[in-house]
């Protein structure tokens, strides 16, 4: 295999992450609903805690984005 | 010829060298950063005059908004005033900075002065220079403070814990060999430290730098429309970073204090 095939698939491999991240991202999103919907009052508390959350989740995804691209 | 497509140049990782003073180099985000410092000191002093108690106007009632915000928010994150006291000049500032650098390319023409065909402005937290720079300066002032708040041989105790270990094993042998385990889970902290430093700043650089490449391929893939929601999503993601990493500069501040 020639090092430009290689770089290809690491590429593709890099990007698997943004998929695990996304199940993750999911998963916070709905018991953020789950919980505002269960007790409306702590909703403005628990949707800025979710935001916080959700880019912290989401910074996986971004470390692959950039691996994406450095490579 | 393609009217549908725009092919614009990549986001390159390193900044431009606009000239050297001495063998310092200035940089683009280097001219950048001094802007919006001065900039932010400006308007500081301008609102500073027009502060009154009897007749608050506009843009002092907008400012003391985002004021109450901020300190809400960094309050709920704390859960204790006397940190929030501590750390809320700080955090606010991180939250201003930052998210004026995220936000500021948005304005047409930022990044079109030219000066040598090199443009003079670019968003600074697209440079990871600059994150890493923020992220390093953060960890060491919250290490600094750990270390006066817990004193030298409280400081170095919670990395290495000899003084748990002695005590489980005066418990007994299988209190003991737990206490080894933490011990060493104790010597992973050092570790975890220093991936605080990696992964703030590189999540800061990371969103930025990821949003300027995105919208160069979507200006490729069709340059109508599509670019504008684009940019309201790039918007939202700057202000939502920038909230991030003064909201976890006060998380792990709060963590390394004593009292919590």
């Amino acid at each position: 295999m020639d090092a430009e095939a290689a770089r290809y698939i690491a590429k593709g491999m890099a990007l698997l992450g943004l998929g695990a991240s996304a199940i993750a991202e999911g998963y916070l999103m709905g018991k953020a609903l789950e919980g505002m919907a269960r007790n409306p009052e702590v909703g403005g508390a628990l949707f800025t805690r979710m935001l916080i959350g959700a880019a912290v989740a989401e910074s996986t995804a971004i470390y692959a984005f950039v691996g994406f691209f450095v490579m | 010829m393609n009217i549908l497509q725009v092919i614009a140049e990549r986001p390159a990782l390193q900044p431009d060298t606009i000239g050297t003073i001495g063998s310092f180099p200035i940089t683009s985000s280097f001219t950048a950063i001094t802007l919006i410092t001065t900039l932010v000191i400006i308007f500081t002093i301008i609102l500073n005059k027009k502060l009154s108690l009897q007749k608050p106007g506009k843009l002092q009632a907008i400012c003391e908004m985002l004021y109450e915000g901020m300190h809400a928010l960094i309050l709920q994150l704390t859960d204790s005033k006397k940190v929030t006291a501590k750390i809320f000049p700080l955090t606010a500032a991180l939250f201003i900075f930052i998210g004026i650098s995220n936000t500021i390319s948005f304005i047409p023409g930022f990044g079109s002065i030219l000066w040598d065909e090199v443009s003079i402005f670019r968003t600074p937290t697209s440079d990871f220079n600059t994150t890493f720079g923020l992220a390093v300066s953060m960890i060491l002032l919250i290490q600094i403070q750990s270390l006066r708040d817990w004193g030298f041989f409280g400081y170095i105790g919670r990395f290495v814990q000899i003084k748990e270990v002695i005590q489980g094993f005066r418990k007994g042998i299988g209190e003991g060999m737990l206490s080894i385990i933490h011990f060493l889970i104790g010597l992973l902290d050092v570790v975890s430290e220093l991936a605080k430093i990696i992964s703030l700043s590189v999540r800061l650089f990371g969103n930025l730098f990821a949003g300027e490449m995105m919208a160069v391929l979507v200006m490729g893939a069709f340059a109508y429309g599509l670019p504008a929601v684009w940019s309201g999503v790039s918007l939202f993601t700057g202000a939502v970073q920038a909230i991030v990493f003064g909201s976890l500069v006060s998380v792990y501040y709060t963590l390394a204090m004593k009292e919590t």
